[in-house]
C-alpha cells in the first residue's frame, strides 16, 4: 500500500522524515508527478489520532522547505504504483497550476466570530416585522464580514470562504498569503480587532496550504 | 484577551485547527483506497464548541451576560 502525504514541485531532495507506522517518507516521481509518500508492506495504516499528527507533521516539514508543496488529504492510500500512476494522470494538469499557486504562500485561517446578543430580539408586532427585522440583521451580518474580508484580502493571493456563515460565526476563511506578508496579514487583522472589539477575532497559521490544495470543482465541500 | 494569552487554550485551538485542515482539506485522488478513520471525529466535532468557547472566554471579561453566547454556540 502506498500512502500519500503531499504533491511537490518537481523531483526533490527531501530531508529523512518519519511517516505513519515509522515508515520513511520518500520523494517519488510517478507519471511526472514527485509525490512524498511512504510504503506500507501488507498491513493499511490505521487512521487514528496519532496519525493524524504524524501525517501533519510531515506535511508541515515539507512545506518547511523552498519546495511548493501541496498537501495531501489524510487517508489518501493506493493499492500501488499502477493505481497512483492512473490517479494522478486525471488531474496532473490541476495538480501542477495548484502547486504554482500556491509556491512561496502559507495558508493563514480567520474566524471571526460576533455575539448573538446584538440581534435584534424582544416583542414583534408581527411575522411580517420579525421577518424584517431578521432581514436587516442577515444583510447587516453580510456586509460585515464583506468588511472584514476585504481588511485582509488585500494582502493575499487567494482565498477561501465556508459557506455556511451561521451562529455566532461571522466570518470563517483560509488565506494564502506570500511568506514575505505574514507579518503584515497579522497587522491588518490586529488593526481589525482594534477597530471592532466586540467581535471575537481568531487568526491561525501560519498552516501548509491544505485549503487551497484541491480545485474548487474538486471534493473539498 | 486573545486565544494567545493562554497557552493552553491556543495549543488546543491549533490542533482542532490543524485536525480540520487535515480531515477536510488537501489534494484527494480519485480512484483511491479510501481509509477509514478511527478516533477522531470527536476532536474534530469539539473544534465548534471550543471556538465558540474561546468568544465566550472573551466575553466573560467584556460583558455580564456570557450564558446566552454560549447556549446558542452549542446548540
Amino acid at each position: 500500500v502506498i500512502y500519500l502525504y503531499a504533491i511537490l514541485a518537481a523531483p526533490v531532495s527531501i530531508p529523512s522524515l518519519v511517516g505513519l507506522d515509522d515508515a520513511p517518507v520518500e520523494a517519488r516521481s510517478v507519471a511526472g508527478t514527485t509525490v512524498a509518500m511512504t510504503e506500507h508492506a501488507d498491513v493499511v495504516p490505521a487512521l487514528d489520532r496519532d496519525a493524524v499528527l504524524r501525517h501533519a507533521r510531515v506535511v508541515e516539514q515539507l512545506a518547511e522547505g523552498d519546495a511548493a508543496v501541496l498537501p495531501v488529504r489524510l487517508g489518501v492510500a493506493f493499492a500501488d504504483e499502477l493505481a497512483l500512476q492512473r490517479a494522478l494522470r486525471e488531474q496532473a494538469g490541476d495538480l501542477e497550476a495548484r502547486l504554482e499557486l500556491v509556491r512561496g504562500c502559507v495558508e493563514l485561517g480567520l474566524r471571526v466570530l460576533a455575539p448573538d446578543g446584538e440581534r435584534e430580539r424582544g416583542a414583534f408586532a408581527g411575522g411580517a416585522e420579525y421577518m424584517h427585522a431578521r432581514l436587516r440583521e442577515e444583510s447587516r451580518r453580510e456586509r460585515l464580514a464583506g468588511e472584514l474580508h476585504e481588511c485582509v484580502a488585500h494582502v493575499a493571493r487567494d482565498s477561501v470562504q465556508r459557506a455556511s456563515r451561521s451562529g455566532s460565526v461571522l466570518l470563517d476563511a483560509a488565506y494564502l498569503v506570500p511568506g514575505g506578508a505574514v507579518a503584515t496579514f497579522r497587522e491588518e487583522v490586529e488593526r481589525l480587532e482594534q477597530s471592532h472589539p466586540e467581535l471575537a477575532v481568531l487568526c491561525t497559521g501560519p498552516w501548509p496550504a491544505y485549503s487551497f490544495a484541491a480545485s474548487a470543482g474538486g471534493a473539498t465541500s | 484577551m486573545t486565544a494567545a494569552d493562554q497557552p493552553a487554550l491556543a495549543e488546543e485551538v491549533a490542533l482542532l485547527e490543524l485536525v480540520d485542515r487535515v480531515l477536510n482539506k488537501g489534494v484527494v485522488l480519485s480512484g483511491d483506497i479510501t481509509l477509514s478513520v478511527a478516533g477522531v471525529d470527536l476532536v474534530y466535532v469539539g473544534l465548534r464548541v471550543l471556538l465558540a468557547s474561546v468568544g465566550t472566554l472573551e466575553r466573560l471579561h467584556e460583558s455580564p451576560r456570557p450564558p446566552a453566547l454560549r447556549a446558542s454556540a452549542r446548540s
